[in-house]
């Protein structure tokens, strides 16, 4: 076995593998920190590259190509053409790579292009409005557009959070600690919770839709929606970790969205970056809610249309965003003051429509979709197929203990706990078991694939 | 001195990590060719840390690797990762590329054992490829077998549903899935679990939890009541571990044992599912030509007198073999409402 072949089998850029925590992570960092802070920015690019190029060594001319381009017209913002110039191409480089998905010409899409031209567009966008101004140094726009801490899934840090980091590379020891035990806890929140709680999902599409009885289907809707939550934001929790070790800022990507009151402020609380992304680049350019009534509907249901199209291409997506477009804008224009009289109902409304919203993500196939939904809401078409009545029971019994800490881990009351014992010689010990509890799982997990997938 | 008490409060996390991460891996390197020999990945690069965690979860603790540098004496580690998988003890399982798979898949079927049961014929299962093979039985041994020439080669009928009334059903999720879905009254068994295997009927005993709230090994299950049929469908999980002769000879052990418990009781051994397309023509291990190898080899150890080979698989596959694809939806079971064809099939081979 040759170093390259080793090489090259390493699973760089997922956080939750142990080849990433044990190899790429630490000699990263190793780096990172033995090289005198000047050349920090040169190992953080050349460091995310190579780890880009592990992952996938064919779209890393891609990804390079794009930060040349963008530096290039970047420096060129004070003519109109040259910004034109750049968002088209961004755009253009997002809109091909997932068409050429679709169509089959592609197996992936380059990883993370959804997030990277994102972060070039709202580069150009915050230079031509003068919000910050054009960066001199290649090697530090490069470093920031790859920056592999959020590369292959975000946050979209923008460029004005970015430049702290980037000028003065290098993070305190309170930050190195906070940044580890945001790590900790983000895997711990996928390993341990996400990654069983899905299963449920899964074996839900096993049995067939039309085989699943009510309570059960809505048991895998909240299932899914806990799944997705405790995934993502796992996942945006080891990211802003990872940064924070790297002497950058955390970006908050979620903030408790399941307690919202409405679907609007579910979204200003989920994914945040990708939400206040829209807001500022597409929202606001097409003239919010300024300039009228009309024009603020079709407004937002075009971010939601565009929001849809962002995650996924197929038509489930495009529907998705559409229900998501008419409920905020129903919320905004209808019922919402209704909602904030009504504390408990706001609460029941959210938990209903949004991981009914997230059905609609999940399956592509809209003859499934419909199917579900049939289970769902029975009276609209009962299927004559088998149904287990007890199936609910089962499923309850097998998953309700993570079902439930899944809950406990929405409540936003947990933010301040953290605050409080996050220095505590106890909490650390809890974070350390936490952490290796996460290693044995992923070790039995990726030597032996079928733990999840036994027969 | 000063200094590093200082270190370890700015950084108590991090000096944590650090230490227990160098001493796992310090245990992972010290039994790297003893203790965890047969927990290497041969072709990952993994951190040495990662053997450690998979011996824990076969009960090989880390410090046994100081204790010594010979061979452990527990009968938790196998030295010989290219061993078969019935040796003593638990034995991780493979991962994809280990070369031991790899150096099973050509392997053949048993050839047919010498026909110590003349005059056999074979059921008149139409779907059965590998019927043609001839139903000559190793099925059971010695004295056994002495006394089951004189059962008459008995032939399929149909059935209805109270036939299963005293039936017990063994198998992996496949079964779990009958068992849910097929509509089975209460008094039909199931010793049925996911990645049940065969070797956990006897060889590693698994105890499984009854519908009476009592948790049983197979053997003591057999052990408590009598059954007037016993069908069995394993094999599936068992595709990387060890080869097509030493699976099939641990499930001759295994029927035997299962008659000398229950000699009364027929014995239905169905073959293997088959799995989907997709599935067929993109996994090295979980494929239709492993399963059909293995499901030739099975059909050796019927001799439709007291064990009768069924293969279901006609039935919710197409022409090709492939599990039909309305039928499922991660190609390798079948939705709820298909296991009726199963059941089905069953029923239109029941023995009396």
């Amino acid at each position: 076995m040759t170093l390259l072949h080793s090489l090259l089998t390493l699973d760089a850029l997922n956080f939750g593998s142990l080849d990433f925590l044990f190899w790429c992570l630490p000699a990263f960092l190793a780096a990172y920190y033995l090289a005198p802070a000047a050349y920090r920015n040169a190992v953080l690019f050349a460091g995310s590259i190579l780890l880009y190029a592990l992952a996938q060594p064919h779209f890393v001319l891609v990804l390079l190509a794009s930060c040349a381009v963008n530096f290039w017209l970047g420096a060129r913002l004070s003519s109109k053409p040259y910004f034109i110039a750049a968002i088209l191409l961004d755009v253009l480089l997002l809109a091909s790579c997932k068409a050429a998905v679709l169509a089959g010409l592609c197996k992936a899409l380059p990883v993370g292009v959804s997030f990277f031209t994102f972060k070039l567009i709202s580069y150009q966008a915050d230079v031509r409005r003068g919000v910050i101004p054009p960066e001199s140094s290649f090697l530090r726009f490069a470093a920031y557009v790859s920056f592999f801490p959020q590369i292959t899934s975000g946050p979209i840090m923008r460029y004005g959070d970015a430049s702290k980091g980037l000028s003065s590379p290098g993070a305190s020891a309170a930050a190195m600690e906070e940044g580890l035990r945001l790590l900790i806890l983000g895997l711990a929140s996928k390993i341990l919770l996400a990654d069983r709680i899905g299963l449920l999902w899964n074996q839900l599409s096993v049995i067939g839709y039309e085989s699943i009885s009510t309570p059960l289907a809505w048991l895998g809707a909240f299932a899914y929606s806990l799944q997705l939550y405790l995934d993502f934001a796992g996942y945006s929790l080891m990211a802003g970790g990872l940064g924070l070790l790297l002497g950058y800022p955390y970006i908050e990507n979620f903030r408790h969205p399941y307690a919202s009151r409405s679907v609007g402020e579910f979204w200003r609380r989920w994914h945040i970056s990708l939400g206040s992304w829209f807001r500022d680049y597409v929202y606001f350019p097409l003239g919010g809610s300024r300039a009228g009534k009309g024009a603020a509907v079709r407004n937002l249901l075009a971010v939601w249309l565009l929001t849809g199209l962002w995650h996924g291409g197929t038509w489930n997506f495009l529907l998705w965003g559409l229900i998501l477009g008419l409920l905020v804008t129903g919320e905004k224009f209808g019922y919402g003051q209704f909602l904030g009289r009504h504390k408990i109902l706001s609460h029941v409304y959210l938990l209903t429509a949004v991981p009914l919203t997230w059905v609609v993500f999940a399956i592509p196939d809209l003859g499934q979709l419909g199917l579900y939904f049939t289970r769902l809401f029975p009276f609209f078409g009962t299927g004559s197929a088998v149904v287990d009545p007890g199936d609910f029971a089962r499923y309850l019994s097998m998953y309700g203990t993570l079902l439930a800490a899944g809950c406990l881990c929405c409540l936003p009351v947990l933010g301040g706990i953290y605050r409080r014992v996050r220095q505590r010689p106890l909490f650390l010990l809890l974070l350390l078991v936490l952490f290796w509890t996460c290693v044995y799982q992923i070790a039995n997990a990726s030597s032996n694939p079928f733990l999840y997938f036994q027969f | 001195m000063k200094n590093f008490l200082e270190i370890c409060k700015k950084y108590p996390l991090l000096l944590l990590l650090l230490a227990t991460a160098a001493a796992f891996t310090a245990a992972g390197l010290a039994g790297k060719d003893t203790l965890y020999a047969a927990y290497r990945l041969e072709d990952v690069a993994e951190p040495s840390l990662g053997v450690v965690f998979r011996g824990i979860r076969d009960g090989v603790y880390p410090w046994e690797a100081f204790q010594g540098g010979s061979l452990p004496t527990s009968s938790s580690a196998v030295s010989n990762s290219a061993e078969e998988g019935g040796a003593e003890g638990r034995k991780p399982q493979e991962g994809q590329d280990s070369p031991a798979q790899e150096a099973e898949e050509p392997a053949p079927a048993s050839p047919p054992a010498s026909g110590d049961i003349p005059g056999n014929e074979t059921p008149s299962s139409p779907d059965s490829a590998s019927e043609e093979a001839g139903q000559e039985g190793a099925a059971s041994s010695g004295e056994a077998a002495a006394q089951e020439a004189d059962i008459p080669v008995r032939s399929f009928t149909q059935v209805d549903e109270s036939y299963f009334e005293d039936a017990l059903f063994i198998g992996d999720s496949r079964t779990v899935g009958m068992m849910e879905y097929g509509g089975f009254s209460e008094n039909t068994v199931f010793f049925a679990k996911t990645s049940l295997t065969i070797y956990d009927l006897f060889h590693e005993p698994l105890a499984l939890p009854m519908a009476d709230g009592s948790s049983q090994t197979l053997e003591e299950l057999l052990a408590g009541r009598s059954f007037g049929k016993i069908y069995i469908m394993l094999g599936i999980n068992e595709l990387g571990r060890g080869t097509v002769e030493s699976f099939a000879e641990e499930y001759r052990l295994a029927l035997s044992s299962i008659h000398e418990l229950q000699p009364d009781a027929v014995i239905f051994l169905q073959a293997i599912m088959h799995v989907g397309q997709e599935k067929d023509a993109s996994d090295p291990i979980f494929n239709n030509a492993n399963i059909q190898a293995r499901n030739d080899a099975l059909a050796q150890l019927a001799d439709s007198r007291v064990i009768f080979w069924l293969d279901p698989n006609g039935t919710v596959c197409t022409p090709e073999g492939y599990l039909i694809p309305d039928y499922t939806s991660d190609q390798i079971h079948l939705k709820a409402q298909y296991y009726q064809l199963w059941k089905d099939y069953l029923m239109a081979h029941g023995i009396v």
